[in-house]
C-alpha cells in the first residue's frame, strides 16, 4: 500500500494506549454511591435526633417521619400529579426558549461586536433586575396562566446561556481558527466545526445552570399567583402551616430537577467525551 | 500509494542540475515555474521604525526544499507569513506559483508550531477534517487519511483522540494532515520545536519519506541548525535585522536519514559552516 518509509526509530516513541476517555472505574463510582447515601441517612437521622430531644421544633422544621407520610399522601393524590404537570411543562419550554434565544442571541452578539457594544449595558441592567420583583408585573401583563411563568423562568434562563456561550465562542483557540483557514475553511464552516464546538463545553455549564433558575423562576411565579403549579401547592400549605408537606413538595421538586440534570448529563457525556479531563491539573 | 515513478537518485541529480542554473537566465522576468516562490525585496514594517523585513528576496525553485534559519526575532515567521498571504506585503514582489500570496490558497498546506488538532475529532477524523476543507469528495477521504496516517506509522492510534497523544504523535498527524490535502507548495515553521532530540529524530526521518515520495516544494523554518542541514537543500540564513545573509548549498545525498547523518563528517562540516554564518548572523 505504502511507500516504504524510514521509521526504524519508531520504537523510540512510546506510544501510549490510554483509554480515550478517563473513567473513575465501577468499584470507585460504586463507593461513592454509598458514602452519598451513607451522608443523607446522617442528615436525615440528625434532623429527626434533634426533634426526638426537642432541640428543635417539629412544628417549624417538621420531623423526617412526618415528611415521608406527607410525601407518600402527596405521591398517591391525583392533586400532586395534574401541578407537577403543569410546571413540568412551564419549565419545560422556559428551557427550550432560554437555550433557543440565549444561543441565537450569543451568535449574533459574537459575530457583531458593535451591536455587542450598543445593547451590551442594556442586557447587564435587565439581568440586574431582581426576577422576584418582577413577577407580579409578568402576571399582569401576561395573565395568571403558565404564560406569565414561562416568561418569568426564561427572563433568568436566557441571560445564562448568553453569558455561557458568549464566553465560549470568544476564547476559541486561534490556532484552530487559522489552521482551518489555511486549509480553506468558509466562514460557515469555521463556525459549525470549530468555533460552535469548542463552545459546547460552556453551553452545557450554562444548560445546567439554566435547568436550575428555570425550575425556580417557574415556582416563584406560581407562589406569586397561579391556577395550577408546585408553586401553588407550596402556597397553600404553606398557609395551612402543613410543614410536613411543604418539604413534600420540595422533595418533589428536588427530584424534577435531579431527573432533569441527569438526562443532560447522558447527553452531555456523548457530546463532549473529548473533554473529560482535559482540565485536569495537577494539584 | 506508490507514486514514485522516478527513483529518487535520479530526482537528487535533477534538483541539483535546477540549483546550478542561472536562474535569472532560466526566468527572465522574475517569474518562476508553477509551484516556486519569488519574492523580491520585500520590506514588511508593521508600522514600527525598524523593519522586521528589509529588502529580503527569496527564491524556492519547484520541489527544493529550503531551511531559514536565524536568530529569534529576526523575522523568519514573517517571511512565511508572507508567503502564506497572512501579512501584507508592503514592498517588494511576491509571487507564489505564479500569483500573488493569499490565505487559504489550495495550493499551500502551512504547518503551524503548534499542531493545532481538533481536541473533539479522532486522529483520523482530524485528517479527514482537512480533506473536507480541501474539497475531497466525501467517499474518498477515510481511505485517504488512513493511507497517511500509515506512512506517519499511526494506523494504530487512528481512533484516539489527541489528548491521548504525546507531544511527538500529534505532531505526527499534523505531518499526515497537511500531506495528506497534497498541495503543492508546503510551509513549516518551526514544527518540530517543541519536541525532544530523540523525538525530533524520527519525525524529521517521518517529514523527509512523506516529502521524498513526490517533491513538492518546501520551506522549512527552524532554528536547530542540525535540522535544517539534514533535510533541506540549502539554507538561508537570516540576520537579526530582518534580512537574509548568507546561502549555504547543503551538498548531502538524498535519501537521507538524520540518524546516520549525525556520524557523517559532511554533515557536521556542513553544521560548522551554517553555525559560523548564524553567529555572524546574530552579530
Amino acid at each position: 500500500m505504502s511507500t516504504p518509509t524510514q521509521v526504524s526509530v519508531a520504537a523510540l516513541e512510546s506510544s501510549p494506549a490510554r483509554p480515550r476517555v478517563r473513567d473513575a472505574g465501577p468499584a470507585r463510582r460504586a463507593g461513592l454511591a454509598v458514602a452519598r447515601l451513607g451522608l443523607l441517612v446522617a442528615l436525615v437521622l440528625a434532623w429527626q435526633v434533634a426533634v426526638s430531644t426537642h432541640l428543635a421544633d417539629p412544628a417549624f422544621v417538621s420531623a423526617p417521619r412526618d415528611v415521608f407520610e406527607a410525601l407518600w399522601t402527596l405521591l398517591r393524590s391525583a392533586e400532586l400529579w395534574s401541578n407537577l404537570r403543569v410546571t413540568l411543562v412551564e419549565v419545560l419550554v422556559a428551557f427550550v426558549l432560554s437555550t433557543a434565544l440565549g444561543l441565537l442571541a450569543a451568535i449574533y452578539l459574537d459575530r457583531s461586536a458593535r451591536v455587542n457594544a450598543l445593547v451590551g449595558p442594556f442586557l447587564t441592567a435587565l439581568n440586574s433586575m431582581p426576577r422576584i420583583a418582577l413577577g407580579p408585573l409578568f402576571i399582569l401583563w401576561f395573565g395568571i396562566g403558565m404564560t406569565s411563568k414561562i416568561v418569568l423562568a426564561t427572563s433568568l434562563g436566557f441571560f445564562i446561556i448568553l453569558v455561557s456561550t458568549m464566553g465560549g465562542l470568544r476564547n476559541v483557540d486561534r490556532d484552530l481558527l487559522l489552521m482551518s483557514r489555511l486549509y480553506g475553511a468558509s466562514g460557515s464552516r469555521l463556525f459549525w466545526h470549530v468555533r460552535l464546538p469548542w463552545a459546547l463545553p460552556s453551553l452545557f455549564a450554562g444548560l445546567r445552570l439554566t435547568l436550575v433558575y428555570c425550575t425556580s423562576g417557574a415556582v416563584i411565579g406560581e407562589m406569586i399567583a397561579a391556577q395550577a403549579g408546585l408553586g401553588l401547592l407550596l402556597q397553600t400549605y404553606s398557609g395551612q402551616f402543613a410543614i410536613a408537606s411543604v418539604m413534600a413538595v420540595l422533595v418533589v421538586l428536588v427530584a424534577l430537577v435531579s431527573l432533569l440534570t441527569s438526562l443532560l448529563g447522558l447527553v452531555e457525556h456523548r457530546l463532549l467525551g473529548w473533554s473529560a479531563g482535559s482540565t485536569d491539573v495537577p494539584g | 500509494m506508490v507514486r514514485r515513478a522516478v527513483g529518487p537518485d535520479v530526482l537528487v541529480s535533477a534538483v541539483r542540475g535546477l540549483r546550478t542554473n542561472d536562474r535569472a537566465a532560466r526566468h527572465p522576468h522574475g517569474a518562476p515555474d508553477s509551484n516556486g516562490i519569488d519574492l523580491r525585496g520585500i520590506t514588511v514594517t508593521f508600522g514600527r521604525d525598524r523593519p522586521v523585513l528589509r529588502e529580503v528576496d527569496l527564491v524556492v525553485e519547484p520541489g527544493e526544499f529550503v531551511s531559514i534559519v536565524g536568530p529569534s526575532g529576526c523575522g523568519k515567521t514573517t517571511l512565511m507569513n508572507v508567503v502564506a498571504g497572512l501579512v501584507p506585503v508592503e514592498s517588494g514582489q511576491a509571487l507564489v506559483a505564479g500569483t500573488p500570496p493569499a490565505a487559504g490558497r489550495p495550493d499551500i498546506a502551512y504547518i503551524l508550531a503548534r499542531d493545532a488538532l481538533l481536541p473533539w475529532r479522532s486522529v483520523q477524523a482530524n485528517v479527514e477534517y482537512a480533506l473536507m476543507l480541501s474539497g475531497v469528495p466525501r467517499g474518498r477521504r477515510a481511505e485517504r487519511a488512513a493511507a497517511y496516517l500509515e506512512r506517519v506509522n499511526l494506523s494504530d492510534a487512528a481512533s484516539l483522540l489527541p489528548s491521548a497523544l504525546s507531544q511527538g504523535m500529534r505532531q505526527r498527524v499534523a505531518l499526515a494532515r497537511a500531506f495528506a490535502v497534497e498541495r503543492s507548495i508546503y510551509l513549516l515553521d518551526e514544527p518540530f520545536s517543541a519536541l525532544d532530540a530523540q523525538t525530533k529524530l524520527v519525525l524529521q526521518n517521518q517529514l523527509l519519506s512523506l516529502w521524498e515520495a513526490d517533491r513538492k516544494t518546501v520551506v522549512f523554518v527552524t532554528h536547530d541548525i542540525g535540522e535544517a542541514v539534514a533535510l533541506s537543500d540549502r539554507i538561508i540564513v537570516m540576520s537579526a535585522s530582518g534580512g537574509a545573509v548568507e546561502e549555504l548549498p547543503v551538498t548531502l545525498d538524498r535519501p537521507r536519514s538524520p540518524e546516520d547523518l549525525q556520524e557523517s563528517e559532511a554533515y557536521h562540516e556542513l553544521y560548522r559552516r551554517a553555525w559560523h554564518a548564524l553567529r555572524g548572523a546574530m552579530s
